[in-house]
C-alpha cells in the first residue's frame, strides 16, 4: 500500500501536481454501547472528560480517514490536499464524521 | 402483545418501503453522476491561473428521513456500540444528493469547476421522541468555468 | 494541469453487511443478555431476601395502604367469617413453629373471585367465591396451610424482590438509551414476572400445607377439594370467567392436583364440615 499525503493546505511544498481528480469523502456513524452511556450520564454530575467518547470519536476519525484515502487510492491519487473534518450528531448517541479532500497526483 | 404486533408491522413497512426507496434512490444518483461528469469539483481554494471568466456560488442541499426500521436497528445498536450500519447508507446517500445537486445548480450556469468546495451535515430533530428524524446535507462551492 | 472527475467505486463509505442479518444479530444478542441479567437478578433476590426480617415487609407495606384495607372498609365488614377464618389459621400455625416476627393476619374480602393469596406482611386474602366452592374444613385448611406455606418460606418478598431488580434493571437500560423501543420490548416480560409465584415455590408450599394437615387432622383426604370443585366449575363459561385470574396465576393445577391426591392414605378418613354461615348470602 503506497503511503499517501494528506495535508490540509492547498500545496503540497516541494512538489508539483500533475492531475487533479476531484474530490473524495470518508464518513462513518458509531455509537458507543449503553454502558459507557451511563458513565458519561455520571460524569455529568462530576464534570471532566468523557474518555469513552473521545475514543469513540478517534476511532471514527481514523475510520473515515481510511475510507477516504482507499477512496482516493481506487482512482490513483497519492495526495489528498485541503482536507477537512466535519462532526455532527445524527441520533442521540451516535456520531457522524466526515472526512473529505481534493485528491491529486502529484509528480 | 397489541404494541408488540404494532411495533413489528411498522417496522416491516418501514423495512420494505425503505429499502425500495433507498434502491431507487441509488440508482437516480448513479444515472446522474454519469450525466454530470463534465463537472469537477475539488476542495483546494486556488484555482488555476490566469483566469478571466464568469465565477458564482453553487449550493445543492437536501433533507432525507429515516425509515421505521432504521431507527429501530439504531436503537438497538446504540446497546451494543460500534457502527450505526443503517444510518451511513442514510448519510451517504444524502451527500451524494447534495453534491450532485450543487454540480446541476453550477451547470445552469454554465460553470464546470467547482472550487472550494465546503459540506455541512445538520440532523434535523435528531429523531428525538415522537419527532421525525431527518439528515440535512448542504454541498456549497465557487464555480469556474473551464473554458472561459 | 490538468483537472478530472473520475468515477469512484462504490461500497467504501457503505458497510456491506445486509440491514437484515445486522438487526437479527443485534436482536438475538440483546435477547441473550437480558436473560442474562434476568436469570442473575433471580439468583441475587433468591440469595439476599430471606435475609431480610419481616419488619422489613411491614415498613414497605406501611408506605402505601393496601387494597384490601380498603375493601374490608368499604364493603360489609362481616366478623363473624373473618374471625372464623382466622381462628382456623392460628390453629394450624400451631402445627409448626413460625420464624421470629411472623404475625399471621387473614382478611376475608367479600367479593365473588375465587382466589384466596399471600402478600407481604404475613397478609392472607380470602375472596368470597373461594369459600363458595368450598364444603368441607379440611378443603379450606388446604388452602390457608398452602397460603401460610408462602409466609413461611418468604414467597411474597422473593416475588417483589425479584421484580424491582429487574424493573430497575429495564428503566436503567431504557432510560440511558432513550428509545421507545426498548421500553416496549421490556414491559411484556416484565409484566409476566410480577404475575405468579414459580412452581417451585408453590410445590413447597404445597409440601407444607400437606404437613400442617397431617399434623392437625392426622390425614391428607379432602385436600384436593378445592382443586376438584375449580376443574367442574371450568366446565361452564360463567365459571371459567370468574375464574381466569386463578388460571393466569396458578398455571400448574394438574400436576399439584395428582401429587396431593397421591398422598392421601385414607381417602375416607372423616371430613370436617363447614358451617353454614361461610357461604354467600348474595349469588
Amino acid at each position: 500500500m503506497t503511503d499517501i499525503i494528506i495535508t490540509n493546505i492547498e500545496v503540497v511544498p516541494g512538489r508539483t501536481i500533475t492531475q487533479h481528480l476531484g474530490m473524495v469523502q470518508g464518513n462513518t456513524v458509531r455509537t458507543k454501547h449503553a454502558g459507557r452511556d451511563i458513565m458519561a450520564g455520571f460524569k455529568n454530575l462530576v464534570g471532566g472528560e468523557l474518555i469513552g467518547y473521545t475514543e469513540l470519536l478517534t476511532e471514527s476519525r481514523e475510520e473515515a480517514t481510511q475510507r477516504m484515502v482507499a477512496q482516493a487510492q481506487a482512482i490513483g491519487a497519492n495526495a489528498i490536499l485541503n482536507v477537512r473534518f466535519s462532526t455532527s450528531s445524527i441520533t442521540s448517541g451516535a456520531a457522524e464524521l466526515f472526512v473529505y479532500g481534493t485528491a491529486v497526483v502529484l509528480e | 402483545m397489541f404494541e408488540v404486533i404494532t411495533l413489528l408491522t411498522l417496522t416491516v413497512i418501514g423495512y420494505i418501503f425503505g429499502s425500495l426507496n433507498e434502491r431507487r434512490h441509488f440508482r437516480s444518483i448513479l444515472e446522474r453522476e454519469e450525466t454530470l461528469r463534465g463537472v469537477s469539483t475539488f476542495t483546494t481554494r486556488i484555482p488555476p491561473q490566469p483566469y478571466s471568466g464568469a465565477s458564482h456560488l453553487a449550493t445543492g442541499n437536501v433533507v432525507i428521513s429515516i425509515d421505521y426500521f432504521k431507527k429501530i436497528s439504531a436503537g438497538l445498536r446504540s446497546l451494543v456500540g460500534g457502527r450505526v450500519n443503517a444510518y451511513e447508507s442514510l448519510v451517504e446517500r444524502a451527500r451524494r444528493e447534495a453534491v450532485l445537486r450543487m454540480k446541476a445548480d453550477a451547470q445552469r450556469q454554465g460553470l464546470d469547476m467547482i472550487f472550494n468546495v465546503k459540506l455541512e451535515t445538520a440532523s434535523i430533530t435528531k429523531g428525538a421522541k415522537g419527532q421525525i428524524g431527518a439528515v440535512e446535507v448542504l454541498a456549497y462551492g465557487t464555480g469556474l468555468s473551464r473554458t472561459p | 494541469m490538468r483537472y478530472h472527475n473520475p468515477k469512484i467505486p462504490e461500497g467504501i463509505n457503505i458497510s456491506s453487511t445486509h440491514p437484515l442479518a445486522d438487526f437479527a444479530w443485534m436482536l438475538t444478542g440483546i435477547a441473550l443478555g437480558l436473560l442474562a441479567l434476568v436469570v442473575s437478578a433471580h439468583l441475587l433476590a433468591a440469595w439476599l431476601v430471606p435475609q431480610l426480617p419481616f419488619q422489613f415487609e411491614q415498613k414497605i407495606l406501611r408506605t402505601v395502604e393496601p387494597v384490601w384495607e380498603i375493601q374490608t372498609k368499604l364493603a360489609s365488614a362481616d366478623e363473624k367469617k373473618a374471625d372464623y377464618l382466622q381462628k382456623l389459621a392460628n390453629r394450624l400455625a400451631q402445627q409448626d413453629t413460625l420464624p421470629e416476627g411472623l404475625v399471621v393476619k387473614v382478611h376475608y374480602i367479600n367479593t365473588p373471585k375465587i382466589n384466596a393469596f399471600a402478600t407481604l406482611g404475613g397478609n392472607i386474602l380470602i375472596h368470597q367465591g373461594l369459600l363458595d366452592n368450598l364444603h368441607t374444613e379440611n378443603g379450606l385448611a388446604m388452602v390457608i396451610a398452602h397460603e401460610l406455606g408462602h409466609l413461611v418460606h418468604r414467597d411474597p418478598l422473593l416475588a417483589t424482590g425479584r421484580a424491582t431488580v429487574s424493573l430497575a434493571a429495564i428503566a436503567l437500560i431504557s432510560g440511558f438509551s432513550e428509545t421507545r423501543v426498548a421500553e416496549n420490548l421490556f414491559s411484556l416480560s416484565a409484566q409476566s414476572l410480577l404475575l405468579s409465584f414459580s412452581r417451585q415455590q408453590e410445590r413447597r408450599a404445597d409440601q407444607y400445607a400437606l404437613n400442617l394437615l397431617n399434623g392437625y387432622y392426622g390425614h391428607t383426604a379432602g385436600a384436593t377439594e378445592f382443586f376438584e370443585s375449580v376443574e367442574t366449575l371450568a366446565d361452564n363459561t360463567r365459571g371459567y370467567n370468574q375464574l381466569l385470574e386463578f388460571f393466569d396465576t396458578h398455571p400448574n393445577r394438574g400436576a399439584r392436583m395428582d401429587t396431593i391426591a397421591a398422598t392421601i392414605s385414607d381417602p375416607t378418613a372423616p371430613l370436617v364440615p363447614l358451617p353454614d354461615f361461610l357461604s354467600s348470602t348474595r349469588r
